[in-house]
């Protein structure tokens, strides 16, 4: 999972223009170079960091999420560092982080004693307290965390169509026959004489 | 459970034979006053013969008569059964009923949209903290759910809820759901709920953005489900409460005093075919979940798509399956915040108005019970009074001038005696004075039950000052009444042109409407008024007399608006002992604990500018990881990965400003595009000296349990 949220991050000529970011991260006043036009060429090129920087990068991110016991962050430190010792790779800040996550994740797991969960949770659990809280424990949270599992049952619309007069059982003999009565010709014309009748006298 | 059902039915039966006549006598009531009135009017007006104008003025006045002497004749019966002369029967929790299988489980839902999260907390915290001093069961959740689209506010929601959760570890289990699509509203947002977790609870009780409840009733109403298996809902009347200006004060004690007797009444009348009124109520889930699917009405907009008043339409379903709707007016410790100006009051009129018009298509649906159709057709009549009354003031203008323009004859062709003018002076003044009674009435009734509880007495300001009180509320009501009426003629008109109402969260702090927003809101009032006065003064003063207090109001309704929206007018009237009430004189525990939690918001000092939010949820670790694990993931088509890559790269070349809020919350939505931010922010943050404070997630004090680990 994690791999393919950082693969982005492998293509340099991409993502790398600083300026900005200095500014959403430190809220220092730097330079927002416009992107890609100022990134310098050297740059882009993948760069080669001495092991103990990539360890201090470690550090500082481990401390910014909230590990502020020195013994707890050397360990993780160095258990994310022989992480990416182990890949042989230049670690990029993708990288760093996920590895970071991975051990945290690890440590995570251990102390939940439940399987493993997404990465990104152990930093909540790192920096909330020195194990997780209940909040992060509950076995049975749901994929998003924030609630328990779905169990879609969906509930289906109701009818609510206008309400029209309708015959009830007993009535439909009665209107049965009454829509089937046969009346002579001879009685329709005398029906009829006898409404005009009425028509001319009435009045 | 099988028995407790049988016994359940039995009681039903007897039930319905019991009010059966209680309503026919309502009816029966409501009808002979309007009858009588119809007569009195109908007399005078047909002196000289009925006119086309006389008989749309004596249609339009029955109705309106009918209008208010029902709640006239609901008040009456209130105030008797709340002196005691009448006893209820009302839905209490029975000791005898079987024992329930397991404890039933409740789940507390809050749908919150853009609302302010620290107040949504701050209520939270105290229903929370008063239900853990009265349940120790541990059968309670709560889910807060969130249909929020502003990106800084959806962050903020989040911080509140982990802070929420932490504090709440081990008593009481807190969830948290984004819907990035908001569909069908609040409606969709229960239901959504009810589809997803409905599995897992008995009840729900649902919560508005500014409920706040006593762990007490929660407990009852609760109980109360659990000793009546036939009952689908319990609605527990909201008292509105915590806010400080005039308008809002006003209101505050005219519920707070005219509320119980109207309840009473209404319980009375109705029993188990009672309303819902969309919070502050239990709701049985799996009947809910079985026969309140809404469905979209049919036709566009205003009267079609989404049902916007689902709540009347949900009791009237819940009805036609055969559960039960109580209102638990007995139950205290159910409150709400009231709209602290006459503009936002108007406001929320405007949503509930089209919701309630669209009723008009649901009204004849196949299958509803009498008095659900009762209940809507209320709904709808409590909107379209307005514009009645508006026409018969017209009519009645129009009437009077034709009146002024025709000279009595003396002598008629062919009668030997002269035609006297008849004087129905006696009659117009019979009827203005019983109208008036049956519109104050109901007042004083609420000002004579506090006399039956020493208590509420002197919680209310003592005897004097309550009457004072009484009289003040009234003064504002007469000034306010043809205002309000206006404005819902205004809607009325409005949604019958076609426009819809936009989704807008409700302005609830104290905060006083300012004279421009006074001019736009009323400008067309006092024009209106300033022109029927004028008219009616030439044309017809006798008419003019007659018009002029329902005209003071609109036409002074700029400065009436600004002036009842001030705060600390509604302080100083409080300290004179003033439309007091007693949450303000005597405030229970859960409001307590609400003042408490409001006051340490305020003393915090001013909070980190959310817009600062999105940001920090970029390069912060914690706020990171916290929003990325909120998230469902979802797979994106290519060219929507491409548009969010674009996204980022526009951030990381003009900064998070350069993004329009739905492009921050198509970012937010995405796990990938969050996760490949983070990473960029500290890429960028290369090359600079670490300066841990500053990275450090600024976040509120910890709570201690938290600290602890």
């Amino acid at each position: 999972m994690e791999a393919r949220l950082t693969t982005p991050l492998q293509e340099p000529c991409v993502y790398l223009a600083p300026g900005a970011f200095d500014t959403l991260a430190i809220g220092s006043d730097a330079d927002p170079a416009p992107f890609p036009a100022q990134v310098p060429a050297q740059d882009l090129a993948p760069q080669k960091r001495p092991q103990s920087e990539t360890t201090l990068r470690i550090d500082r991110y481990l401390q910014a999420a909230g590990a502020a016991d020195t013994t707890r962050r050397s360990r993780l430190t160095a258990a994310a560092a022989r992480d990416l010792l182990a890949q042989g790779a230049t670690p990029s800040w993708a990288e760093i982080i996920a590895a970071v996550d991975r051990s945290l994740a690890g440590e995570f797991a251990t102390a939940c004693a439940s399987a493993a969960p997404a990465s990104a949770r152990g930093r909540i659990a790192l920096s909330l307290a020195e194990h997780p809280t209940p909040d992060t424990e509950t076995a049975e949270m749901g994929n998003d965390w924030g609630t328990p599992p779905r169990h879609r049952q969906v509930m289906a619309a109701q009818d609510l169509s206008l309400w029209r007069p309708y015959l009830r059982p007993s009535m439909h003999r009665g209107a049965d026959r009454l829509r089937n009565v046969q009346v002579s010709r001879s009685a329709q014309s005398l029906a009829a004489c006898l409404c005009w009748l009425a028509v001319v006298i009435i009045p | 459970m099988t028995s407790a059902l049988s016994a359940q039915t039995r009681s039903a039966q007897t039930r319905s034979a019991r009010t059966r006549p209680r309503r026919l006598l309502l009816l029966f009531l409501v009808l002979a006053s309007t009858c009588a009135a119809a007569l009195v009017l109908g007399t005078i007006l047909a002196a000289d013969g009925f006119s086309l104008l006389e008989l749309a003025i004596l249609v339009l006045f029955s109705t309106l008569f009918a209008w208010i002497t029902t709640s006239f004749w609901i008040c009456v019966i209130g105030f008797v059964v709340h002196l005691g002369a009448i006893s209820r029967r009302g839905l209490h929790a029975t000791a005898a009923v079987e024992r329930l299988e397991r404890p039933s489980t409740t789940a507390l839902v809050m749908p919150i949209y853009n609302e302010d999260p620290a107040r949504v907390v701050a209520g939270l915290k105290a229903t929370l903290d008063s239900l853990c001093e009265n349940d120790t069961s541990g059968g309670f959740d709560l889910f807060i759910l969130s249909d929020t689209t502003d990106p800084d506010i959806w962050l903020a929601e989040e911080m509140a809820w982990s802070h929420l959760n932490r504090e709440f570890a081990g008593r009481i289990d807190i969830f948290y759901r984004h819907r990035p699509r908001n569909l069908a509203r609040k409606s969709g947002n229960i239901a959504d709920f009810c589809e997803s977790w409905g599995y897992r609870y008995d009840y729900m009780i649902v919560l508005d953005a500014d409920s706040v409840m006593s762990g007490d009733c929660l407990t009852r109403m609760v109980a109360r489900m659990d000793s009546h298996p036939r009952v689908g809902l319990i609605q527990v009347p909201p008292v509105p409460v915590m806010r400080e200006s005039l308008f809002a004060r006003a209101q505050q004690f005219a519920s707070s005093l005219y509320g119980p007797t109207f309840a009473a009444g209404l319980g009375y009348w109705l029993e188990g075919d009672s309303n819902y009124w969309g919070h502050n109520a239990i709701i049985r889930v799996q009947p809910f979940m079985e026969h309140c699917g809404l469905p979209v009405l049919p036709g566009r907009e205003p009267f079609g798509g989404e049902i916007l008043s689902h709540d009347f339409v949900e009791a009237a379903l819940l009805r036609r399956a055969g559960w039960e709707v109580w209102l638990a007016d007995d139950l205290s410790g159910s409150f709400e915040e009231p709209p602290p100006t006459l503009i936002d009051h108007a406001k929320r009129d405007r949503r509930w108005c089209q919701g309630n018009l669209q009723h008009i298509g649901v009204l004849l649906a196949r299958g509803l019970r009498p008095l659900s159709r009762l209940h809507l057709g209320m709904g709808v009549m409590s909107y379209l009074s307005s514009l009645m009354w508006l026409l018969l003031l017209v009519l009645s203008g129009l009437e009077a001038w034709r009146q002024s323009q025709t000279e009595h004859s003396y002598f008629i062709e062919g009668d030997l005696f002269p035609n006297w003018p008849v004087s129905y002076a006696f009659e117009a003044t019979t009827l203005l004075a019983i109208t008036l009674a049956i519109l104050y009435l109901p007042k004083l009734f609420g000002y004579l039950a506090l006399f039956g509880e020493r208590r509420r007495l002197l919680a209310h300001g003592g005897a004097i000052k309550a009457a004072l009180s009484v009289v003040l509320e009234s003064l504002m009501s007469i000034l306010l009444a043809p205002i309000l009426m206006l404005f819902q003629s205004g809607f009325i008109v409005s949604i019958l042109a076609g426009r819809s109402v936009r989704w807008a969260s409700q302005h609830r702090d104290d905060e006083e409407t300012s004279w421009r927003e006074a001019a736009a809101a009323h400008g067309v009032q006092t024009a209106v008024a300033l022109a029927a006065g004028t008219l009616s003064a030439v044309y017809i003063p006798d008419f003019f007399l007659w018009l002029t207090p329902v005209l003071i109001g609109p036409l002074l309704s700029i400065p009436l608006s600004r002036f009842t929206s001030r705060v600390d007018v509604g302080r100083k009237l409080k300290d004179w002992g003033l439309f007091l009430t007693p949450a303000e004189t005597d405030p229970p525990r859960v409001l307590q604990l609400l003042a408490r939690n409001l006051s340490a918001r305020l003393s915090a000092g001013p909070e980190d500018p959310t817009d600062a939010l999105f940001e920090q949820a970029i390069h912060d670790p914690f706020m990171n990881a916290l929003h990325r694990t909120l998230l469902e993931r979802q797979p994106r088509a290519k060219s929507e990965r491409l548009r969010l890559d674009g996204l980022i790269a526009r951030v990381q070349e003009n900064g998070a400003a350069s993004l329009s809020r739905d492009e921050k919350r198509d970012l937010l939505c995405d796990p990938t595009s969050m996760a490949t931010l983070h990473a960029l922010a500290w890429q960028a943050r290369d090359g600079t000296p670490p300066e841990p404070k500053l990275s450090e997630p600024k976040r509120g004090p910890e709570p201690q349990g938290a600290a602890a680990g």
